[in-house]
Parts: C-alpha cells; structure tokens; sequence
C-alpha cells in the first residue's frame, strides 16, 4: 500500500494524492469475495421457500377435503415459513447486488490508481465518501433485520403450530394463547422484512449516488492528466 | 502492482483484456433472465386473476383449491421477481468486467494523449 503523502479538497470531496495506487480497501475484498455466496444462498434460500410453498399448497388441498387438527397446524406451520426463506432470500440477492456495487467500487479505485500509474505522474484517489459509509452502514442493517424477522417468523411458525395442533375445527384453534402470540409476533415481523429490505435497497441508492461521484472525479482526473492542468488545493 | 488474485478472478480478467469492444456473454445473460422473471411474473398474475374469480363466487367447493393455489402462487411469484433481481446481478458483474477492460484501455492509450505540462 502507497503511503499518502498529501490530502488535497476537489469538488469531489477529499482526495490522497501518493507516488502509486492505493488498491482496494478492506471493505472492497470483502465485496469480492461476498457478491456471489450472498446471490447463491439467496437463490437457496428462495428454492427452499419454493418447496415450503409447494408442500403448504399440497396441506392446503387435503385440508380442504377434510379438516383433521394435524392438517391445519402443519398449513399454519409452512405459511410463515415460507414467508421467512422467501424474504430472506429476497434480502441475500439485494445484499448480493449491493457486493456487486462495492465490487465496481473497488474496481474504479484500483483500476483508476492503475491507470494514473501508467502516466507516471501521482495517483489522486479519493478518500472513502460519506454516501459509501451510509451505503455499508444500511446494507449491514438491513441484512441483520432480515435475519431478526427471519428468526421472528420460525418462532412464529412454532407458536402457531401448539396454537392448531389440538384444533377442534377451521377456526377453532386449541390454544389460543399460542395462536394470539403468533398473531401478535407476525404482525410486526412481517413488517420488518419490508424495513428490512427497503434499507438494503436505499443502501443501493447510496452505492449507486457513490459511483456517479467516483466517476465524476476519474473524467475529471484524465482530464486533468491529458491537458495537464491540475485541480485542486494542498 | 499484481495484475490479480485469485479472489477476483471472477470480476477481473485473468489477463489484461485486449478486446476492447468485446461484449461480455453477462449482459445478454442478464437480459434474459430478467425478461424471463417477468414473463413468469405475469403469468402468475393471470393464474391470481383466475384464483381471484374463485374466492369470488364463495363457493365452498373451492375451498381446498383456493388455498392450495394461493399457497404456491405466493412463493413462485416472489422468485419471478428473484429471478430478475439475478439478471440485475449478472449484468453488474458484466459491468465489472467491462470496467477492467476499460481500465487495460486507458493504460494503453492515455500516455499517448498526455501533453507536456506549460511548467515542465
């Protein structure tokens, strides 16, 4: 890693000017390495639910043709289940994209280091910007939200499944404690998987506010490098 | 600077790309798969149309079938859109990858356009 021998403000924001490029950070090798596992366990994730759903639809038909309690607790039991992997993994694929965003991100700094390299004159990069910290921040958040909604609707998934078990008809369930705590967990869980990805996608908002800005200062930079007019205070 | 790692080896080329107006297999890719989720997705919407007309006329014969299908339906519509959100993903990761090459570009053709500066 160059060491930076000077912090200079464009209208980019702040910018290290050093003799060579800075790579990628810590959080960029992250992005690298994360982007795909989050895509496939998202895909995993969503077949799980596909297969939950299938077998719900499956409880749901013979519960049609005939009630027994076991019939409407295991149906009770897969709806928010199916619900929990779906949303989770709706949640791993945004987290995936966002990755895939940090990972283009990555590629500016380093290639645009490579780059003013080959010119032989210093490497201005700019220093991590606000919107990229806001970016991590609300990606991480929403990722741990999922998995506090995820966790919220298995129980509520169990709760509800005590609550049928001994049911006594369609809308007869035996224990109505059981069934009255289920209602009441999944009705603020499921909410939360929607705050939950509407951080991971307004996280996206701010990779992609980010990129323009990266980019806005690498025309700026070859500009700068091919007229030889530089930018830019100490 | 190494050109590489082998933890990016899926992003970055191997080897400094050359081609430069090469298009990369990912956006076509992307493409499809996003055309493909919402094809599915519509579809899925026209079986809920159907299933709608079911619970509509409150017949309790349809009871099992209103909610085998609303079971299912759920789910296979959410992934339409997952599937989608994975064209997206495919065609970020080519974006990556054309970044690079144009990265290997600028390398190759910037010293060539650079001016003396007035104070050297």
């Amino acid at each position: 890693m160059a060491t930076a021998i000077q912090s200079i403000s464009t209208k980019f924001g702040p910018t290290t000017v050093t003799p060579a490029g800075t790579g990628q950070g810590m959080i960029h090798k992250m992005a690298n390495w994360m982007w795909l596992p989050m895509i496939m366990m998202g895909a995993m994730a969503i077949a799980t639910a596909i297969g939950l759903g299938i077998a719900q639809a499956s409880v749901g038909s013979d519960l049609g043709e005939e009630f027994t309690a076991l019939r409407k607790a295991n149906f009770e039991t897969l709806k928010p289940l199916t619900a929990g992997f779906l949303f989770l993994g709706e949640a791993f694929l945004l987290s995936g994209i966002a990755f895939l965003l940090g990972t283009i991100l990555g590629a500016l700094r380093w290639g645009g280091g490579e780059v003013q390299e080959s010119v032989g004159g210093p490497v201005k990069t700019l220093k991590m910007p606000l919107s990229a910290k806001i970016f991590v921040v609300l990606m991480m958040m929403g990722l741990m939200l999922e998995f506090v909604a995820f966790g919220t609707l298995t129980y509520v998934a169990g709760q509800a499944h005590s609550a049928w078990i001994s049911a006594t008809g369609v809308d007869a369930p035996g224990n109505v404690a059981d069934l009255n705590r289920a209602t009441a967990y999944a009705a603020w869980a499921n909410p939360l998987r929607e705050v939950a990805l509407a951080l991971i996608l307004t996280s996206i908002v701010f990779a992609l506010y980010t990129i323009s800005n990266v980019l806005g200062f690498q025309f700026s930079r070859i500009r700068e490098l091919i007229l030889g007019q530089e930018e830019g205070g100490a | 600077m190494a050109f590489n790692t082998g933890t990016l080896s899926l992003t970055r080329p191997s080897a400094p790309e050359k081609e430069y107006a090469k298009t990369f297999p990912q956006f076509f890719v992307g493409l499809v798969l996003a055309g493909a989720g919402m094809m599915l997705l519509f579809v899925f919407f026209i079986i809920s149309a159907v299933v709608a007309g079911w619970v509509s006329d409150q017949d309790p014969a349809d009871f099992g079938r209103i909610l085998a299908y609303d079971s299912w339906l759920f789910p296979f519509a959410i992934a339409s859109i997952a599937v989608a959100k994975i064209g997206i993903a495919v065609i970020l990761w080519g974006i990556v990858r054309s970044l690079w090459v144009r990265v290997a570009s600028l390398k190759e053709s910037l010293p060539a356009l650079i001016q003396p500066s007035s104070d050297s």
